[in-house]
């Protein structure tokens, strides 16, 4: 069979088994391996100083973990690879408006198409050529099975392959970095040429590592003075009052 | 106009890093419930 299902399980593109074992697998590693540890805290410290050690280690080394992924500590000099951890957006080229003539109302730019500014790839550009093509054929292919009611990857459903890409045009946004692009493509089947408006979007690839660092930094903030009180109150319960009384040797 | 790309607010990612912290915050508060003092 050529046409694999899509799987959607509670809003998620997963199959609902896959997210059921993921969560269980989850819940299972945060009941041992933390749940363990608080255990035996809370035999030595007690209920709530158990926890706050155990949340201020915890946040301690998410930090610890996070920062490896966003920045590695430049462990290896400048050229050390970073956002080695979960990822975000990759850079994409984004379809702005589609129609019948350029135009989109974020920049400008696309009002002075086909002239001012508005240049044809040099030999040099072919890699972004390739990448902004196949993104606005994806993109037609997306609309025009829905349009028609079609399964995108079912048997008959219209790929981007066939589209054939008219021209395609570069430019710089008005604010002097982020690069548009004005691709015209039509169905090879026959149809109208279609005007894409297109900007290249930088991503957000660390994203999650920052989530992480975030929230790892808020907990840490947040635990380490109540542990500090906590450890101050068993401190005057282990050593306040006074010495016991000297009667001697036994 | 055909249309336009639409980027949703909070992205997959995002919603599964949400559920992993209340995760996590659920499982202290079962701990702490369950642990005696």
């Amino acid at each position: 069979m050529l046409a694999q299902q899509v799987h959607t399980c509670l809003g998620f593109h997963l199959e609902c088994g896959t997210l059921f074992k993921g969560a269980g697998v989850t819940l299972m590693a945060i009941t041992l391996f933390l749940g363990s540890v608080y255990l035996m805290l809370s035999l030595v410290f007690g209920k709530w100083m158990g926890y706050l050690v155990l949340a201020v280690c915890f946040s301690g080394w998410l930090i610890i973990h996070s920062s490896l992924w966003y920045f590695g500590f430049w462990a290896q000099g400048p050229g050390t690879p970073t956002n080695q951890g979960p990822r975000g957006h990759e850079p994409s080229w984004v379809v702005l408006e589609a129609g019948l003539g350029a135009g989109a109302a974020r920049f400008t730019t696309f009002g002075d198409y086909p002239d001012d500014g508005w240049k044809e790839p040099s030999a040099g550009q072919d890699p972004s050529v390739q990448s902004v093509s196949s993104a606005a054929t994806a993109f037609l292919a997306l609309k025009a099975n829905q349009e028609l009611d079609i399964d995108p990857l079912a048997t008959d459903a219209i790929t981007g392959t066939q589209f054939t890409i008219d021209s395609v045009r570069f430019a710089t946004a008005e604010d002097g970095k982020t690069p548009l692009s004005v691709v015209q493509a039509h169905f090879s089947g026959g149809g109208p040429l279609t005007t894409l408006a297109m900007y290249h979007d930088s991503g957000s690839i660390p994203r999650y590592s920052l989530m992480f660092m975030a929230a790892a930094i808020l907990s840490f903030l947040i635990h380490l003075p109540l542990l500090d009180r906590a450890e101050k109150k068993r401190k005057t319960f282990l050593t306040g009052g006074g010495a016991p009384a000297w009667y001697g040797p036994a | 106009m055909i249309g336009a790309e639409t980027i949703p607010l909070l992205d997959q990612g995002s919603i599964q890093f949400i559920l992993f912290g209340v995760m996590v915050l659920a499982v202290l508060f079962l701990m702490w419930v369950t642990i005696a003092k």
